[in-house]
């Protein structure tokens, strides 16, 4: 009861605090305040003027705009609709419709979003397969001037009695685009909530970090104080993964780059209202940084929205030779020492060298792909399948260590024939002493100075190993030096072992007694 | 004689001792009777003294018989007991004697000797011609010895008193004849043999063989065993051509058989018989019944192949005419008859040992299938010739194939003529495109990995051009295209050529040609032209081959010998040696080598669990005495002129050998140390329990020769202990194997490699998932390298690894040798195969005159 007074007079806190700031404080990032700040500027200069003019002159002072706290800045959408342009679509029952997505999309999401729902103009007209060939940089170059954080576009196709539903979302913080959300149905009374489905679905809501140490991560989530009148619609729910992104800006703020942190995802594990903290699955140690001056860290919602995810898997700087049949484990947690985790989904990448992973039936969406080579494992990365219809993975140029490890698998296979061969000739050379078949006897000892020699064996390596390393050193791969030198050593160490010289002087001495003179 | 009268003396109720008793007494006494008379004579002539010097009494009288009593003396006497001639007197009075010397014709030579010294009388000095008239008068007596009596058993018998002398061998040839006459062929030869034996030429006793060998052909005639019958038949033709009743007899043996061997239809049989007795006894009654009734059925299969051929059926009437060669060759009309419609219709006869589609158990292409294969499923290029380990490749259906843009696209022009011999169709854009399309599209039963993973594109020009984009481009383009064959459509599923669903049918396609299989009797596969020759030519070319199955070489080359059969298109080395000096037989033969020799290896199971354990190949390969086998079994030939021992899955010259690799050598010390070291790995491996091998299934191709050589690699192993079951590939089988012994021909290992070692008809990724990565990854980086010499290296690497891994065992490789008879012309250079380019050989129309 306590916390709930508590909460509830942060809340009007703040409340209060934003429509004391709304008019002059303005966010500084938010593009939408960023497009209305100058013209609302305008006119409140154009006012101020008259007044000064009419009345005492006073001296103009700078504005203080303070944006509002992220978890309480809505989010500014335009949904464009572009219904289809024929008969039974006559521009009444468009401008009805658009309504009714109007008003379907301010009811679900109330708040959170600053909604504007509008029929697509002539020139900004899509069909379905133009949304599928997308490409991001001309939406932002279209819309990062428009004062929205999102642009909801959907498409609506009759085919026949069929209606056709597509959506997509171009967001102004990533300057991505949604994956595309299809919705189809035969009843035309439905279209209006189609549509509204599709521009919800293709919505990815997004968050900014608060804390990060060391492994504990949290972010504050856009207008996690707005929550929609479904909670379905709430974003960033427990068990989802968000993709983490960085904004890079100048000196002067201005938006220099976005990078993503590949093969991170980051899955939520506790939402508290506007905040959430997430559990950072990744292929790297710590990939979040924290958020600096200059650098703002971010994270999006991420849904599978594919069957399967198609993986190409490539050495290091020869994309157009990836690799081909190599063995993949698809597992759902990492190994361990404890857990070898003996359920694996197993692939051989194609000739193409991808490997295609479907989107798990049920449970953690999250899967870890092992890429092997021989005895090593090349990559262990995090996937989400489903999510992207095209990854791609490039790990370390192998060969030179794989070229190793299959001349040692061979240099192995001959040593044991060789200790083999020399056990069983001991032992036929004693059967032919005690029968006192002396021309066996010779012949047999014959064999033993035919059989190769520790000397041999070392040269064998050691031409192996040299032209190994140098290709690994050419490779500036330190990984693939280390464990070509530890296969080396290995079988080295083998053949000293077991070739030892001193078995065949002990072997001889042992005869020598027994063969008279 | 004694054992006849036994019953008798049974009837009358008495003791048979006392019956002999009684009989031996009479004997006695009627000899001693008998005996008065001739020992006042003897007494007169025989220097016998009466008495003896201290006055006992004279002894007992020599025993005198009559000759009516005389009876020839068994066989048991004859053959056991001593030897005794018979003296016949002037008297017919018989001294029963100890063999006389000289013999046979004593009186004769003695006669001889007496005219001699009385010669030698004549032109004798006074002083010698007393001693001489003593030698005279001692030749007018004949000293015989009496068996079995007392004293001095030496008799002088004057020689004038003798009127014959029946020798033991006489006796001897009486008994025969006399057992002749009762059929007692065994007891006839016995004696006959005996003396034959003893005597090169006892007087009559040629004759006596003679009726011997008719008496017992006769006798084995009557048991109906004919062909016992002519054997002895045979042997008194040689002893006596004219010999009365030998004839008819003759005649009655080859009656019989070729009455027999009609009911079976074996008429080659039946003039084998018939063409012997005729060369015996020409005009024979038997061989004249035959002839009329077989030239009677001859004509009237003439005829009926002259009403086939009348009506467009050559095949008809070319079968029609080889089966009146095959009843009766002599007819007259049958020549001029055959030549007319074997020549139009040209059926190949060839003999074979495994026919093609026999294999069962042994899934592959056998050696068989491989001989049919290119007329069966024309491929778009095919390999020409090799030179110096490389092969090189021809069309038949492209005029010109161009590269463009660095090899990364290719032009190909399609021929727009074909001649009237060519077994090919003129085919179009279609039919190689759909082909192309098929392989490529990863739907189809006929994709080909490898192939879609190099073709981008195809682009259609027109009816008679196409393009390919290669996404990489390969080494070679012509072995990738190998892939691309076309069949007859009856030869492939109709349902699945006019399938209009089918996205890869992109026009409707042509009937390529080639050679389709027709229905034919049992032991028997043939294949005949799909595209007919057109009438009015003036040469026809084979249109038909037939291949004849014979359950050894031997038989094979017998029947080419006979006519049966006009090509032997599989040898084993040691006929082909055999052949290759005989000039006599190279007059009427030719004896080709083939271009590609055979290679044949042991090959592992790469999902067998227990052989994915390299000790265990290893140990296995130790143990194969290759150059042994090569020499025993395959080659039979201890220089091995016609084989080498191998070290990789491709031929001895092939440039993808690494020079370093060498022949794994026999050592069964190694082989029983890396068993052991298997076993142990194994169960360590939890693979096998308590070093228990389990018995490996051993799947052996098609072939005697094969099947000999799996059994003593059987054999060795299984005593380093690998106990091992050989399944012979014609067998049925569960599809389980762990070895297999096959036979191969990579002619481009670079392209072959892979299939060859996943046991695939074609480069499949998935295939490799059972090798280790590093070697998986060599298969791959070979297989997608561009640059054909770095291929090379690449393959020369891979050889050592494979061989260094025991991956498989190279055997050998064996040359290849055909034979045919000269009546084919063949213009074919250096043949690849057994049936190169057959459909532009000429048959010259021949039967055999005689089987």
């Amino acid at each position: 009861m306590r916390m709930f007074f508590t909460r509830t007079l942060i809340c009007a806190l703040l409340l209060l605090a934003m429509n004391f700031a709304v008019q002059p404080v303005r966010a500084q990032e938010d593009p939408a305040a960023e497009a209305v700040a100058p013209a609302e500027a305008t006119a409140t200069e154009g006012e101020e003027t008259t007044t000064a003019n009419a009345e005492v002159k006073e001296v103009a002072k700078p504005e203080v705009v303070i944006p509002p706290p992220f978890t309480l800045r809505p989010y500014n959408i335009l949904v464009q609709v572009t219904w289809p342009a024929d008969a039974h679509f006559p521009q009444s029952r468009r401008q009805e419709l658009s309504d009714a997505v109007n008003r379907d999309l301010a009811s679900r999401f109330r708040q959170m979003w600053n909604l504007e729902c509008r029929e697509s103009l002539a020139s900004e007209r899509q069909t379905a397969s133009a949304l599928q060939q997308a490409d991001p940089e001309e939406w932002t170059a279209q819309y990062v001037d428009a004062g929205f954080d999102k642009v909801l576009h959907v498409v609506v196709e009759q085919q026949g009695v069929v209606q056709k539903v597509t959506g997509i979302e171009w967001c102004y913080s990533s300057q991505t685009l949604s994956p595309l959300v299809q919705r189809e149905s035969r009843d035309s009374r439905e279209l209006a909530k189609l549509v509204a489905d599709a521009a919800s679905r293709a919505f990815r809501p997004i968050g900014e970090i608060e804390i990060s140490e060391g492994e504990k991560l949290e972010f504050r989530i856009r207008a996690g104080e707005f929550p929609p009148e479904d909670p379905a619609l709430a974003p960033f729910q427990e068990g989802q993964y968000l993709i983490p992104y960085v904004r890079y800006f100048g000196k002067k703020r201005e938006l220099q780059s976005i990078r993503t942190i590949p093969w991170t995802y980051l899955k939520v594990v506790e939402r508290d209202r506007s905040r959430v903290r997430v559990e950072t699955k990744s292929a790297f140690g710590q990939p979040v940084p924290k958020a600096g001056r200059r650098m703002e860290v971010m994270v999006m919602l991420l849904r599978p929205s594919w069957d399967a995810s198609e993986v190409l898997l490539y050495p290091r700087g020869s994309r157009r030779t990836p690799l081909v049949g190599y063995h993949c484990d698809v597992v759902d947690r990492l190994p361990t020492k404890e857990d070898p985790v003996p359920e694996r989904d197993i692939y051989y990448s194609t000739r193409e060298g991808t490997i295609r992973i479907p989107v798990p039936q049920e449970g953690d969406p999250l899967r870890y792909l092992m890429v092997h080579s021989g005895q090593s494992v090349l990559a262990q990365l995090p996937i989400l399948p489903g999510t992207s219809p095209w990854l791609e993975v490039e790990v370390p140029d192998d060969r030179a260590r794989l070229t190793v490890e299959g001349e040692v698998s061979l240099l192995q296979g001959e040593l044991i024939d060789i200790i083999a061969t020399r056990e069983v000739i001991f032992a036929r050379t004693r059967a032919a002493a005690k029968k006192e078949d002396w021309t066996s006897f010779d012949q047999f000892n014959k064999q033993i100075d035919a059989l190769p020699k520790l000397e041999e064996f070392k040269g064998r390596i050691d031409t192996l190993q040299l032209q190994a390393v140098y290709q690994a050193q050419q490779a500036k791969d330190r990984v693939a030096e280390i464990r070509i030198k530890r296969l080396c050593a290995k079988v080295l160490e083998s053949a000293e072992t077991h070739l030892d010289p001193g078995r065949i002087a002990e072997f001889r001495g042992e005869m020598r007694g027994v063969r008279p003179e | 004689m004694t054992h006849k009268l036994l019953p008798q003396f049974r009837l009358v109720g008495l003791d048979v001792r006392q019956v002999m008793r009684v009989v031996c007494y009479s004997i006695l006494m009627a000899l001693a009777v008998l005996s008065l008379s001739a020992n006042a004579f003897a007494q007169a002539e025989t220097e016998t003294p009466a008495t003896g010097e201290d006055g006992e009494p004279a002894p007992e009288p020599d025993p005198i018989f009559k000759l009516e009593d005389m009876q020839v003396p068994s066989i048991d006497t004859l053959l056991n007991e001593r030897a005794l001639d018979w003296i016949i007197l002037a008297t017919d009075d018989v001294y029963v004697v100890e063999s006389i010397v000289p013999r046979p014709n004593t009186l004769d030579k003695r006669k001889l000797e007496i005219e001699r010294k009385q010669e030698e009388r004549r032109t004798a000095p006074a002083e010698q011609r007393k001693a001489i008239a003593e030698e005279l008068e001692e030749l007018n007596y004949l000293y015989v010895a009496l068996p079995d009596v007392a004293g001095n058993p030496e008799r002088r018998i004057p020689t004038r008193l003798i009127k014959e002398i029946v020798h033991h061998e006489d006796l001897m040839m009486r008994r025969a004849r006399m057992l002749l006459e009762e059929s007692d062929i065994e007891h006839a030869f016995e004696l006959i043999s005996r003396l034959e034996k003893d005597w090169d030429a006892w007087p009559g006793l040629d004759a006596l063989h003679n009726e011997f060998l008719l008496v017992d052909g006769k006798a084995r005639l009557a048991a109906k065993n004919w062909n016992e019958a002519l054997t002895i038949f045979r042997e008194l033709y040689a002893r006596d051509k004219q010999y009365a009743g030998l004839s008819q007899s003759y005649g009655q043996g080859i009656d019989a058989l070729v009455s027999e061997a009609v009911a079976e239809d074996d008429f080659r049989r039946a003039t084998f018989h018939l063409e012997e007795l005729t060369a015996r006894f020409a005009g024979h009654p038997v061989f004249q019944k035959y002839d009329a009734q077989f030239t009677a059925q001859v004509n009237k299969l003439i005829a009926e192949a002259d009403a086939a051929s009348a009506s467009g059926d050559y095949r008809t009437a070319t079968m029609k005419v080889e089966d009146g060669a095959r009843i009766w060759p002599r007819t007259p009309a049958l020549q001029p008859a055959y030549r007319k419609h074997a020549l139009r219709y040209q059926r190949l006869h060839a003999g074979v040992l495994n026919l093609p589609e026999e294999g069962k158990s042994f899934f592959l292409p056998a050696p068989a299938d491989l001989r049919v294969q290119p007329l069966k499923s024309l491929p778009l290029f095919e390999v020409n010739r090799m030179r110096d380990g490389t092969a090189y490749y021809r069309t038949r259906f492209l005029d010109e194939w161009e590269p463009y843009d660095l090899g990364r696209r290719m032009k190909f022009t399609l021929r727009q003529f074909r001649q009237p011999s060519d077994m090919h169709q003129v085919i179009g854009s279609p039919d190689v495109v759909t082909q192309l399309l098929r392989l490529i599209s990863p739907e189809r039963p006929e994709f080909d990995e490898r192939l879609a993973s190099y073709i981008e594109n195809v682009t259609v020009h027109s009816p008679l051009e196409f393009t390919i984009d290669f996404r990489r481009v390969p080494p070679r383009i012509e072995p990738l295209l190998e892939a691309i064959r076309f069949q007859s459509p009856s030869a492939s599923d109709e349902s699945v050529d006019s399938d209009e669903t089918d996205e890869t049918l992109i026009g409707p396609l042509t009937d390529v040609g080639g050679f389709r299989r027709i229905s034919v009797d049992a032991k028997q596969y043939a294949i005949q032209r799909a595209l007919p020759e057109p009438d009015g030519l003036p040469v026809y070319h084979v249109a038909e081959i037939v291949e004849h199955k014979y359950e050894n070489f031997e038989q094979a080359v017998q029947a080419l010998s006979r006519g049966e059969v006009s090509i032997l298109p599989e040898l084993p080395d040691w006929i082909v040696r055999q052949y290759q000096d005989d000039e006599e037989f190279l007059q009427a033969y030719r004896l080709e080598k083939l271009e590609l020799p055979l290679t044949q290896v042991l090959q592992f199971n790469p999902s067998s669990r227990v052989l994915r354990t390299r000790e265990l190949r290893r140990g296995l390969a130790y143990a194969v005495d290759r150059e042994k086998i090569l020499k025993d079994i395959i080659l039979r030939d201890e220089k091995m002129r016609h084989g080498r021992i191998i070290t990789g899955p491709f031929f001895s010259d092939s440039p993808a050998r690494h020079v370093l690799v060498e022949p794994r050598r026999y050592d069964i010390s190694s082989a029983i140390a890396m068993i052991v070291a298997a076993k142990k790995i194994l169960t360590i491996q939890k693979v096998v329990e308590e070093e228990n091998l389990p018995r490996l299934k051993f799947l052996v191709e098609p072939g005697p020769l094969q099947e000999e050589a799996a059994k003593e690699m059987a054999r060795v192993w299984g005593i380093i202990g690998v106990p091992v079951d050989i399944v012979v590939g014609t067998d049925e089988g569960d599809g389980q194997w762990d070895i297999m012994l096959r036979s191969l021909q990579m002619t481009d290992p670079l392209v072959e490699i892979w299939p060859f070692l996943t046991v695939s008809d074609r480069a499949q990724l998935s295939d490799l998932d059972d090798y280790p990565d590093w070697l998986k990854q060599e298969i791959v980086d070979l297989d997608r390298t561009s640059d054909q010499s770095r291929a090379l290296e690449r393959m020369q690497e891979l050889h050592r690894h494979l061989w260094v891994d025991a991956a498989l065992v190279p055997l050998w490789e064996v040359d290849q040798y055909r034979i045919c008879r000269k009546t084919i012309s063949d213009s074919t250079a250096k043949p690849i195969y057994p049936y190169d380019g057959v459909d532009h050989w000429t048959q010259e129309p021949w039967f055999s005159l005689t089987q």
